[in-house]
C-alpha cells in the first residue's frame, strides 16, 4: 500500500470565503458576485461537496469591481471590460518579464 | 503628538452645510479625477485621492460627519481638538474610534491601491478608526487563529480516477513530526483546481485545527483531453470499415469498451457523440457530458501486388485512370 505524504505546514495563509462573506467584505450584492463569476471574471473555488467559495484574489476583484461601480460611476459591461483588460495586461507583463528574466533581448 | 487639522469640507469643496448630495457629488467629480484606478502610479493623485476618500468616509456618513462638526466647532473656538492634551504623551490613542463601518473605501480597498503605507491620515486613526476595519482579512484571519490556521496541498489526480471517483489514502505530516493517515474519498468530476475540504486537518491552534484543502491537478491522460465535461478520444478506423461501415470499440477511461456504429462513407475526422459518456458533474456524479469520439482513418499499408492491382481497378471505377 503507497501513501501520499502531505506536509502539514504554513507556506501561504489561504481564505476561502463564502458567497455571503464575499458580499460583505466587498460590499457588492450577491447577484452581482454570481454575475461576475458567471462571465468568468473572477473564478471562484470549487470545493467538492460544498458551495463555491472565493480566494482572496477573488475578493480583491470583487472591491475594485465595486470601487468602478460606486466612485467612477462604471456600469456592469464597463467593469467587465475593464477587469478583463487589466487580467490580460497583467498576463503579458509577466510574460515579458519572464522573457526578459530569462536574458532576452526585446527586438 | 497633535494631529494634523483636516478641514474635510475645503478638501472636497464644499460648504459646511452641503446636503448629503451635494457631498456625493463632489466626491464623485474629485474621485474622478484622481481615482488611483484612473491615475496608476502618480503620486500626486494618490495622495490627493486619499485626501478626498477620507473626507467623504467622514461626511458622507451622518454619525462620522455629526461628530466632525462638534469637533471641528471646537477646534475653531479653542484651537485644538477636544482631549487633545491629555493625550500628549499620554499613549491614549484610539480609544475614542468607535466602531463605524466604511462607507467608501475600507482600509483593504486602499490596501489594494496604494499597498500598506498608512492610507487613512494621523487624525482619522484617532478619531474616526479602526472599528470596522476589523471585517474582512484582519477580522477572519483573528478569528481562525485561535483554531489553527486553513493550509492547502496540492494533490494529483488522473483523469480515470476524476472519472469515476477513487478513495485515496495521505499520510499527514505535522510540523513536530508527528504523522497520521487519513482516507480521503476523491469525488468523480473533480477538475483542474477544485479543492477537496478535509475539515479539522489543517495547523494545530490553539483552540483546534484548522481545515486541509486538497488542491487537485488533473494528471494529463494520453488518450483523452477534457474540457469541463466534455471528453474527446480518437479511434483508428480501418479504410473498408470507413467506406463500407461497421462497428469500431470505443474504451472509456474507466475501462468499458462501447461500440461505435460507423456509418457507410464516414469521412476522415468526423466526431460522433457518445452521450452521457464524459466527465461526471462535480456534486452531481449522476449528470455527465458527452464524450466525443473523433475518427481517424487508418490506410493499408504494404499492399500486395494483386491488393495494388485491385484498388487500381477500383480507382478506375470511380474514373480516375
Amino acid at each position: 500500500m503507497r501513501y501520499t505524504r502531505i506536509r502539514i505546514e504554513q507556506t501561504r495563509a489561504i481564505v476561502y470565503y463564502s458567497e455571503q462573506e464575499a458580499a460583505e467584505i466587498s460590499r457588492l450584492e450577491i447577484t452581482t458576485i454570481r454575475h461576475l463569476y458567471a462571465i468568468q471574471v473572477i473564478r471562484g473555488v470549487e470545493v467538492a461537496g460544498e458551495d463555491r467559495r472565493y480566494s482572496e484574489e477573488d475578493i480583491a476583484l470583487l472591491r475594485r469591481a465595486r470601487r468602478l461601480r460606486d466612485d467612477l460611476d462604471i456600469n456592469l459591461e464597463g467593469i467587465e471590460v475593464i477587469l478583463r483588460l487589466s487580467a490580460r495586461l497583467e498576463a503579458l507583463e509577466r510574460e515579458l518579464d519572464e522573457y526578459r528574466s530569462s536574458g532576452n533581448i526585446l527586438p | 503628538m497633535a494631529e494634523e487639522y483636516k478641514d474635510y469640507y475645503s478638501i472636497l469643496g464644499v460648504s459646511a452645510d452641503a446636503d448629503a448630495k451635494a457631498i456625493k457629488q463632489a466626491y464623485r467629480k474629485l474621485a474622478r479625477q484622481y481615482h488611483p484606478d484612473v491615475n496608476p502610479s502618480d503620486k500626486t493623485s494618490e495622495s490627493k485621492f486619499k485626501e478626498i476618500n477620507e473626507a467623504n468616509e467622514v461626511l458622507s456618513d451622518t454619525e462620522k460627519r455629526k461628530k466632525y462638526d462638534e469637533m471641528r466647532a471646537y477646534y475653531k473656538q479653542y484651537g485644538r481638538w477636544p482631549g487633545e492634551e491629555s493625550m500628549a504623551g499620554a499613549g491614549a490613542g484610539g480609544s475614542r474610534g468607535g466602531t463605524y463601518e466604511y462607507r467608501t473605501m475600507s482600509p483593504e480597498d486602499l490596501e489594494d491601491l496604494f499597498g500598506e503605507n498608512a492610507p487613512f491620515s494621523d487624525f482619522f486613526e484617532t478619531y474616526f478608526g479602526p472599528g470596522a476595519s476589523q471585517r474582512g482579512r484582519t477580522g477572519r484571519a483573528r478569528q481562525r487563529a485561535t483554531r489553527g490556521e486553513d493550509v492547502e496541498s496540492i494533490i494529483e489526480v488522473t483523469l480515470a480516477e476524476a472519472y469515476q471517483g477513487v478513495t485515496h489514502t495521505f499520510e499527514l505530516a505535522d510540523p513536530d513530526g508527528s504523522t497520521r493517515r487519513v482516507e480521503v474519498k476523491i469525488p468523480a468530476g473533480v477538475d483542474e483546481g477544485s479543492r477537496i475540504r478535509l475539515a479539522a486537518q489543517g495547523l494545530q491552534g490553539a483552540a483546534g485545527r484548522g481545515d486541509l484543502y486538497l488542491r487537485v491537478h488533473i494528471v494529463p491522460h494520453a488518450n483523452f483531453t477534457r474540457d469541463g465535461t466534455t471528453l474527446r478520444t480518437s479511434v483508428d478506423v480501418p479504410l473498408a470499415v470507413a467506406m463500407l461501415g461497421g462497428e469500431i470499440p470505443v474504451t472509456t477511461p474507466d475501462g468499458r469498451k462501447l461500440m461505435l456504429h460507423i456509418p457507410e462513407g464516414t469521412a476522415n475526422g468526423r466526431s460522433f457523440r457518445l452521450r452521457s459518456q464524459g466527465m461526471p458533474h462535480l456534486n452531481q456524479p449522476d449528470k455527465r457530458g458527452d464524450l466525443y469520439a473523433e475518427v481517424n482513418v487508418v490506410l493499408p499499408a504494404h499492399l500486395t501486388s494483386e491488393q495494388k492491382r485491385l484498388f487500381e481497378t477500383f480507382a478506375r471505377s470511380l474514373g480516375y485512370t
